[in-house]
């Protein structure tokens, strides 16, 4: 019987983990993961979260991923080339464990476990059907370059790539084009996440869900609140909590963001840093969720999120979350460090109840709209030949 | 009993050292204006320092109890003999990139990149004008730490701005005031008015103070002496104003932001805009005009125009006035906003 054989992308539970192991769970198929483990890194909170989303149906075996290759998955740049192709050498022994089967359907889930896995598949002349799953905007550099030209090529096995947005389905067609590849876009999923909240209940707590780096702006928010602070407070606002953490294990643009943002701390701000918490606490905890990328998102996760528990979303709108929020329709938007524009969107919120809860069943049922035709698409993924 | 006397606060004192001042209009010329207007209204005391060259920084004394040095065109901030912890730079476009057609004064001004960029991390604080800005000055190395440097879009003084009515009937009116060099790029301004009077068979004319328009198939209104008055009136007589500029970051010039679209945007004037350089950070497709991707020109334009006006107004007093500088100054400079 095929199984759908997905390969994780990373050892850590992050947005495009949890996002795949949920859809799994609405497969027709028995899915089989493959866990990638770094030297440090189990991955067994990725193990739990899919024995709590799938009960029993699914097998699971770890891979290690040797570090160095990881580093220019993440990347793209190869600098020691002989360590790099022994630890070529040592994924591709890894992957002959998994035993891929041509009955069986190869799910990616991810550019960092891709690089490796598509070399193995072309190599072990794999010929059913393979599944990239782009979850962010295709890296057009170094090593990517020659992976996309890959993904061009012409293969024994069928090619479907899948983005998580229109946009980033956009950028793919770019990278990827060939009459050969099929493109799909699949919203990511909200997963289990009933919170119901009271309408009427005034907004005192504003939230804002990332991790810590420049591109998610939380520098802007931290100056919003510098900027408006007086009239947050007549507003009502009491609070401004932001969770996340930096958890990059590697270094890049992020470095010393958090410590930057800290250091901007003032005494009397209502700003909170809360640290990372359950997604059911944070929005069991906030009346309204500003997503404040000042760079083009590939979807925005915690947009859906607040969709989901009845929280007014004001975003920038960049990239896939402009497909999610809708100006006026399912939240708001504001152009980014356009703070009197923000504040403005915060008063419409806090003041105006009949235009919050139209909004608030605007965005139900966009997000039921979304939830029902990815249903589909996996169903016709995983079915059709 | 004893009664504790109200001290008398003394105004601080702020320098503003700029490259550009009047009577000389241009960019960095208003954003002093702006500058000393908001400083002043929030309670500073200003002195304006207006240097010519190196030699002047140099040579210059600021006065004791100077609280904080403004430096319009950044140079100041490492040739400036004072502490560099009393600067607040602010970064515009163009002067980060060390350009001079003149090769000594290139070879001047690279020589001396290093020792900017490190004069300007050392600084209490950097305002760049747009991302783009800030992005590129990265690129050249720049160590940013967003506890230090912010980006505070361009404001104007919209004291004088009014929300003006202009119905497109026959003609379409366009506005374009810039400088007569090949990075505002006349040549894609007079390219897309010729092609859109065709397309919507309508007169267009073009007011502007370029004189680069000749042979054209539309009318044009060229202002010889352009003055302050004679372009508020222009704008508000327009109904789009233009400004298709081109990234010559190789030959020193990139649009850092744009200025005339919020000059002309105080009156409603939406602006069309190319995608180079910060334009598109300042003009929002589709809200306060359109960013117009020049190989493939947007014709469409006139759909939902007095909409697109409304909000060009409201957004630009509202998110680029001089409010919204003094907001931004009384935050950083540890005064209550009320």
């Amino acid at each position: 019987m095929s199984r759908i054989c997905i390969f994780l992308n990373s050892p850590y539970l992050g947005g495009a983990e949890r996002s795949m192991i949920i859809q799994a769970s609405m497969m027709p198929l028995r899915c089989h993961f493959i866990i990638p483990r770094l030297l440090s890194d189990s991955g067994d909170e990725i193990l739990s979260f899919i024995r709590s989303s799938l009960e029993e149906n699914y097998t699971f075996e770890y891979i290690d991923y040797p570090p160095s290759l990881y580093e220019v998955s993440r990347s793209g740049v190869m600098t020691k080339y002989l360590s790099i192709l022994y630890s070529f050498l040592l994924i591709y022994l890894e992957f002959r464990r998994v035993k891929i089967s041509n009955d069986d359907i190869v799910w990616i889930n991810g550019n960092k476990i891709g690089l490796p896995a598509i070399l193995y598949l072309i190599i072990s002349g794999f010929s059913n059907k393979l599944i990239w799953h782009f979850r962010d905007y295709p890296f057009n550099q170094g090593i990517f370059k020659a992976v996309w030209k890959i993904l061009r090529g012409d293969f024994k096995f069928k090619k479907i790539l899948v983005s998580n947005s229109d946009a980033v389905t956009e950028a793919v067609k770019k990278v990827c084009h060939s009459q050969k590849n099929k493109f799909i876009t699949l919203y990511n999923p909200v997963g289990d996440l009933n919170i119901s909240k009271d309408d009427k209940k005034a907004v005192t707590k504003i939230g804002i869900v990332s991790m810590f780096a420049p591109w998610k702006g939380l520098h802007t928010i931290i100056e919003f609140e510098k900027l408006y602070r007086t009239e947050l407070l007549s507003l009502g606002i009491e609070e401004i909590l932001i969770f996340g953490a930096d958890i990059y294990k590697t270094s890049g643009a992020h470095d010393s963001y958090a410590s930057q943002l800290k250091k901007t701390y003032e005494q009397r701000s209502l700003i909170k840093f809360m640290g990372k918490r359950e997604v059911k606490d944070i929005f069991q905890s906030i009346d309204l969720l500003i997503h404040c990328s000042i760079d083009k998102e590939p979807f925005g996760r915690v947009i859906v999120e607040g969709f989901a528990s009845d929280t007014p979303v004001i975003s920038t709108g960049l990239g896939g979350s402009g497909e999610l929020v809708i100006h006026q329709k399912t939240g708001a938007r504001y152009f980014p460090y356009d703070y009197a524009g923000l504040f403005k969107e915060i008063e419409k919120f806090s003041l105006d109840l009949t235009y919050r809860k139209k909004v608030l069943n605007e965005a139900r049922m966009h997000l039921e709209k979304i939830e029902n035709n990815q249903k589909e698409i996996l169903r016709s993924l995983c079915l059709e030949s | 009993m004893i009664i504790r006397k109200k001290k008398t606060m003394q105004p601080k004192r702020v320098l503003v050292t700029t490259s550009d001042y009047l009577p000389q209009f241009g960019g960095l010329t208003t954003y002093t204006l702006n500058l000393v207007k908001a400083l002043e209204q929030i309670g500073f005391e200003t002195e304006v320092f207006h240097w010519k060259n190196i030699g002047d920084i140099k040579s210059y004394r600021i006065s004791d109890g100077t609280y904080l040095v403004f430096n319009v065109h950044m140079m100041a901030s490492y040739f400036g003999t004072w502490d560099k912890k009393l600067n607040v730079n602010i970064i515009h476009g163009s002067e980060i990139l060390f350009y001079s057609p003149n090769p000594f004064k290139r070879l001047y001004k690279r020589l001396f990149k290093t020792k900017i960029l490190k004069a300007l991390e050392d600084s209490r604080m950097n305002i760049f004008i747009s991302e783009f800005t800030f992005k590129k000055l990265q690129s050249f190395r720049f160590s940013h730490d967003y506890s230090r440097d912010y980006i505070l879009h361009n404001c104007i003084d919209d004291s004088e701005g009014e929300y003006i009515e202009n119905d497109i009937n026959d003609e379409i009116v366009f506005s374009f005031f810039a400088r007569n060099v090949p990075h505002k790029n006349p040549l894609g301004v007079s390219k897309y008015l010729e092609n859109l009077k065709k397309s919507l068979e309508k007169e267009v004319r073009l007011i502007t103070n370029v004189d680069a328009f000749k042979d054209v198939n539309f009318k044009t209104s060229l202002i010889t002496k352009l003055s302050e008055e004679k372009k508020e009136l222009s704008y508000k007589e327009a109904h789009f104003n233009i400004l298709f500029s081109l990234d010559h970051s190789h030959l020193g010039f990139f649009e850092g932001f744009g200025l005339t679209c919020l000059e002309a945007g105080k009156y409603g004037v939406p602006s069309l805009v190319s995608h180079f350089g910060g334009l598109s950070e300042n003009v929002h497709d589709g809200y306060n005009g359109y960013v117009i991707d020049l190989e493939n020109p947007r014709i469409s334009i006139l759909e939902r125009y007095n909409d697109l006006r409304k909000f060009t107004y409201q957004h630009t007093m509202e998110s680029h006035g001089l409010e919204y500088f003094k907001r931004f100054l009384k935050a950083h400079l540890g005064l209550k906003n009320e």
